[in-house]
C-alpha cells in the first residue's frame, strides 16, 4: 500500500506564505523563467499530464493549441467551480495550497503569452474564495505576482465567484458566466483555445491541473514519470465518500490498487455492511462492481472496466442503499441543473425524474423499465453539452445490474429506504 | 427615466470598483449582485435596474442573469440560510432525513422562511464536501458530520445570538 503524499496537497494546511516559502514555495519560478515558454508547454507535454477536471485532456497539448500571435489578449482560466456530486478535492487546494495554484496558472501565463488569469470559483466556496483573495493579494506584494515578476514577465489574476449552477464547470458556460451571462455552454468551435474568454484565446484548466505544473517544474520529469505509468502519471488527489469509515481527499501516486485504497487507505466500509457497487469517478460516471476493482487506480485501467476516472471522485455504497433510489436522487441533481438549452436534457430528464418518483411511492409500472432505457437511448449524444450523457449511467447501469429492485419497486415491495 | 437610488454610497463606489477590474463592465454583474445581496438579503427589481444603471448595461441581462443562479434570491430570505445537501453522499448519510427534521422543527417546508423572518430552510445540491457529510452550509459557513441534535444546537444557538 502506497503511503499517501504531500506534494498538491501542503503538509501543513494553509500555510503562511512565509511557511510556503521556507520550504520551497515560488521556487518553480526559478526553473520556469531559465526556459522558452515553448519548452515549458513541451516539458508539460512530456510529462504526459491530463487534465484533472474530468476529461483527462493532455494538458501540454491544450496549451500548444493557444496562437502565438493574437489580435486579442490571451487568458487564463481557472475551472475551480467543483460540482460534480462526490468531488472535494479542488477545495483543498483553494483553501490549504492556494499559493501552488497561483504558481501553477503563471507557468502558463508564461508558456501562453498571456498576462491576465482568472480563478473561477463556486460560489458556494467561501472560504476557499477569501483565502485565494488574500493569496493573490500576498503573491502581489512579493512580486509573485504583478507587473514585473522575477523581472521577466507580467501576470495577475483576479479571483471570480460564481453564483450556484453546476453547468458552469463546463467550461464554456464558465466563459459565459465569466462575461457575467447565463452559464449555458457554447457552441465548439470555435474552441476556447482560439476564441474564449473576451473572445481572445483562452486556455481553461482544472484547479489540479495547474497545481501539478509547478511540482513538475522543480522535480522535473523524472520525478514526475516515477508515479504510475505510461499516459497515467504523476500524483493525484483522489476524494472518496459514501460508506468507508475515513472518507476524505488523499494524494497518492496513479496506479494504486482500487481495492486497496477503498479498504485499507479509506478505512472500509463500516463494521458488517458489504460492497455494491463504486462509483469511481464522480456522479457522471459508470459504477463499478466489487468485482471490477481489483484494478489499478489510474485514466487507463478504469476506462478498460468500462468507466471514467472523471474526477476521481470515488462514492462507495453498500449494501444499505437502494439503487432505485440512488439513481433518483442523482436524476433530481442533473435535472435540477440543466441548463435548459436543448430538449433532451430539459424534458428527457425531468421525464425520468417523474418516472422516479412514481417508482418511490409505489406507483411504478412494469412497462417504466424499458421506458427508462429508451429515454437514456434518446439522449445520449443527441445533447449541446455532456451534462445529460453524465445523467445517462447511473439510470441505465442501475437497471442493468440490480433490475431486480426495479422490479420489487413496481411491486409494491419497495425498500424502507424513502428519500 | 432614471430610477432613484436605492443604495449607499458605499455600495455604490464597491459596485464601480468592480466594473473597473474587468474588460468589460458586464463581467462585474454576478459579483456585484453578490455584493446587493450581502447588503439587501435579496434582490429587489429597484436593486436589479440600478445595477444595471451602474454597470451601463441593459436592465434585461441583468435579469436574465441574475434570475439564473440558485444563490440569487429574488424574495425575502431569512436572517440564516439553512442549506441542507440533498445530493447523493449526504443522502446516504441522513442528508434528507436532516432536511425533514428541519422541515418539522422549523413548521416550514422547503424553500420557505419562518414567520420571526430567521431561517430559511433550502435543499440543495452538493456542496463539494462529501467527506464530511451531511454537511449543512448556514450563510457561508459550512457545517460538518451534522446530526439532528448538533442541528438543534447550532439553530438555538443562532436563534439567541439573534435576540441579544
Ligand atoms: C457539466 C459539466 C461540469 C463540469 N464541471 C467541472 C468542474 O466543476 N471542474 C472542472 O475542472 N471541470 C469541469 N468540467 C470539465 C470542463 O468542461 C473542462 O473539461 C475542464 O475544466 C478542463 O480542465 P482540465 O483539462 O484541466 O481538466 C465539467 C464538464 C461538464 C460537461
Ligand atoms: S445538455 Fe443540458 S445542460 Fe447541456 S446544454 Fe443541453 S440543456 Fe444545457
Amino acid at each position: 500500500m502506497s503511503e499517501p503524499m504531500k506534494t498538491l496537497l501542503a503538509p501543513d494546511r494553509n500555510p503562511s506564505l512565509e511557511k510556503y516559502l521556507a520550504r520551497g514555495g515560488y521556487a518553480s519560478y526559478q526553473e520556469l523563467f531559465k526556459k522558452s515558454p515553448k519548452e515549458v508547454v513541451d516539458m508539460v507535454s512530456t510529462s504526459g499530464l491530463r487534465g484533472r477536471g474530468g476529461a483527462g485532456f493532455p494538458t501540454g497539448r491544450k496549451w500548444s493549441f493557444i496562437p502565438e500571435k493574437s489580435q486579442r489578449p490571451k487568458y487564463v482560466v481557472c475551472n475551480a467551480d467543483e460540482g460534480e456530486p462526490g468531488t472535494f478535492k479542488d477545495r483543498e487546494i483553494l483553501e490549504g495550497n492556494p499559493h501552488l495554484l497561483i504558481e501553477g496558472m503563471v507557468a502558463c501565463g508564461y508558456a501562453i503569452g498571456s498576462n491576465q488569469g482568472y480563478i473561477y470559483i463556486r460560489g458556494e466556496f467561501y472560504a476557499g474564495y477569501l483565502r485565494c483573495v488574500e493569496a493573490v493579494k500576498e503573491a502581489r506584494a512579493k512580486g509573485y505576482l504583478g507587473q514585473s515578476i522575477n523581472g521577466k514577465f507580467a501576470f495577475d489574476i483576479i479571483v471570480h465567484r460564481g453564483a450556484g449552477a453546476y453547468i458552469c464547470g463546463e467550461e464554456t458556460a464558465l466563459l459565459d458566466s465569466l462575461e457575467g451571462e447565463r452559464g449555458q455552454p457554447r457552441l465548439k468551435p470555435p474552441f476556447p483555445a482560439v476564441e474564449g474568454l473576451f473572445r481572445g484565446p483562452t486556455v481553461v484548466n482544472n484547479v489540479e491541473t495547474f497545481a501539478s505544473v509547478p511540482l513538475l517544474l522543480i522535480n522535473g520529469l523524472d520525478w514526475y514519470k516515477s508515479f504510475g505509468s505510461p499516459n497515467n502519471y504523476g500524483p493525484k488527489l483522489f476524494a472518496i465518500s459514501g460508506n468507508v469509515t475515513k472518507p476524505g481527499v488523499y494524494e497518492l501516486p496513479m496506479g494504486i490498487s482500487f481495492k486497496d485504497f477503498i479498504y485499507k487507505t479509506a478505512g472500509g466500509l463500516p463494521k458488517g455492511r458489504t460492497l455494491k457497487a463504486v462509483i469511481p469517478g464522480g456522479s457522471s460516471t459508470s459504477l463499478l462492481l466489487p468485482k471490477q476493482i481489483d484494478i489499478p487506480l489510474d485514466y487507463d485501467s478504469i476506462a478498460k472496466a468500462g468507466s471514467s476516472l472523471g474526477s476521481a471522485a470515488i462514492i462507495v455504497i453498500d449494501d444499505s442503499n437502494c439503487m432505485v433510489m440512488t439513481a433518483k436522487i442523482l436524476t433530481e441533481f442533473y435535472h435540477h441543473e440543466s441548463c435548459g438549452k436543448c430538449t433532451p436534457c430539459r424534458e428527457g430528464l425531468s421525464w425520468i425524474e417523474q418516472i422516479y418518483h412514481r417508482l418511490e411511492s409505489g406507483q411504478g409500472k412494469a412497462s417504466d423499465i424499458p421506458l427508462l432505457l429508451d429515454l437514456c437511448d434518446q439522449i445520449v449524444g443527441n445533447t449541446f453539452c455532456p451534462l445529460a450523457d453524465g445523467a445517462v449511467p447511473i439510470i441505465h447501469d442501475t437497471i442493468i445490474h440490480f433490475r431486480s429492485e426495479y422490479e420489487a419497486h413496481i411491486a409494491g415491495k419497495c425498500c424502507e429506504q424513502k428519500h | 427615466m432614471k430610477s432613484k437610488t436605492v443604495f449607499s454610497e458605499k455600495l455604490r463606489a464597491d459596485i464601480l470598483q468592480l466594473k473597473a477590474m474587468y474588460p468589460i463592465a458586464q463581467s462585474a454583474l454576478i459579483p456585484a449582485l453578490h455584493r446587493v445581496q450581502e447588503e439587501k438579503g435579496h434582490l429587489e427589481p429597484n436593486s436589479m435596474l440600478e445595477v444595471a444603471q451602474l454597470l451601463g448595461i441593459p436592465p434585461i441581462e441583468v435579469m436574465k442573469t441574475g434570475t439564473f443562479y440558485t444563490m440569487f434570491h429574488h424574495k425575502p430570505v431569512g436572517k440564516y440560510r439553512v442549506q441542507v445537501c440533498v445530493n447523493l453522499t449526504c443522502s446516504m448519510l441522513g442528508g434528507r432525513h436532516l432536511l425533514s427534521h428541519l422541515e418539522e422543527k422549523l413548521g416550514i417546508k422547503d424553500g420557505e422562511t419562518t414567520s420571526d423572518g430567521l431561517f430559511t430552510l433550502i435543499g440543495v445540491q452538493c456542496l463539494g464536501a462529501c467527506h464530511e457529510a451531511p454537511v449543512v452550509q448556514i450563510n457561508n459557513d459550512y457545517h460538518s458530520l451534522v446530526s439532528e441534535k448538533k442541528l438543534d444546537t447550532l439553530l438555538s444557538s443562532l436563534r439567541s445570538g439573534a435576540k441579544r
